[in-house]
């Protein structure tokens, strides 16, 4: 699975790597620390945001790429 | 024999607007990443920051998260309940940011000038002359009777073939090809997502006993 991002651990600062497409989805990733046993998750409160963020710029991304390729 | 006069080469590129031809092309892919990057900043702005203040400042839009950490009893044997901490953390950080930029342009200008002149001639020319004789006579007694023929042939050739050949042909090709990419990211927007990252402090909001 190719996590492309990472975010440092709260507890360990070892590194957390994610993928946002399933991070938004409210998949939970895991420390890569095998001490830390850290997971972190998007609050299901936030989780509707992140999603439309994600898919917005998502979207938008491959828009600019069409437009660009059509040019 | 003089033939009609070749294609002069210089002639034919030098009405040739290759400033055109290649400054279009590079002008159009910088006037494409000034818009792609404006376009993206705007995005930025509108959907992870918060509207700006009156100072002009902005706030990043914060999502809450949710950390959890298994908790081993003494026993070795690990905790039914996980422990869970919350924590606030930028939106801006979970994107997959990436610069979007034209970032390969290539402009192959291929043209080619054709020009030839040949000239075959060919004469050929064959006389051919025969003659042919029969006779025959006979001659009788009597009434009197005399047969006499004869005939003679004649035959004359003459072929003349005159081939010229002259040709000219102008050919371009023009491709620009356009690439659009996912650069890293400036310095600048790194630095920022880092110090956000740092800054993360997390808040216990239930306590396990152990």
């Amino acid at each position: 699975m190719p996590y492309q991002q990472q975010i440092p651990c709260p507890h360990c600062q070892s590194v957390i790597l994610f993928d946002a497409k399933l991070f938004v989805s409210g998949m939970r990733f895991r420390c890569s620390n095998p001490d830390c046993n850290t997971s972190i998750s998007i609050s299901p409160t936030s989780l509707n945001q992140a999603k439309d963020v994600f898919e917005n710029y998502e979207s938008q991304k491959q828009t600019i790429l069409q437009k660009s390729h059509s040019n | 024999m003089p033939g009609p006069a070749l294609l002069s080469m210089a002639q034919q590129f030098s009405g040739l607007p290759m400033k055109s031809l290649i400054g279009g092309p590079l002008k159009a892919a910088a006037e494409a990443n000034a818009l792609m990057a404006h376009t993206q900043t705007e995005f930025l702005l509108n959907t992870c920051f918060q509207p700006p203040a009156q100072d002009g400042t902005r706030s990043p839009i914060m999502i809450d998260m949710i950390i959890e950490r298994a908790i081993i009893n003494a026993d070795g044997t690990p905790q039914e309940k996980p422990a869970q901490t919350k924590m606030n953390l930028p939106l801006l950080t979970i994107l997959p940011l990436n610069s979007l930029a034209v970032d390969d342009v290539s402009v192959d200008f291929e043209m080619e000038v054709k020009s030839s002149f040949s000239n075959e001639k060919e004469n050929s020319s064959s006389t051919e002359v025969g003659a042919e004789a029969k006779f025959s006579a006979s001659a009788g007694i009597g009434p009197f009777s005399v047969e006499i023929s004869g005939s003679v042939k004649s035959t004359s050739k003459t072929a003349s073939s005159d081939k010229s050949h002259y040709e000219k042909s102008n050919s371009a090709k023009y491709n620009v090809h356009v690439h659009a990419g996912q650069l890293p990211l400036p310095q600048g927007v790194t630095t920022i997502i880092d110090a956000y990252s740092q800054a993360i402090q997390p808040i216990q909001i239930e306590a396990e006993k152990s």
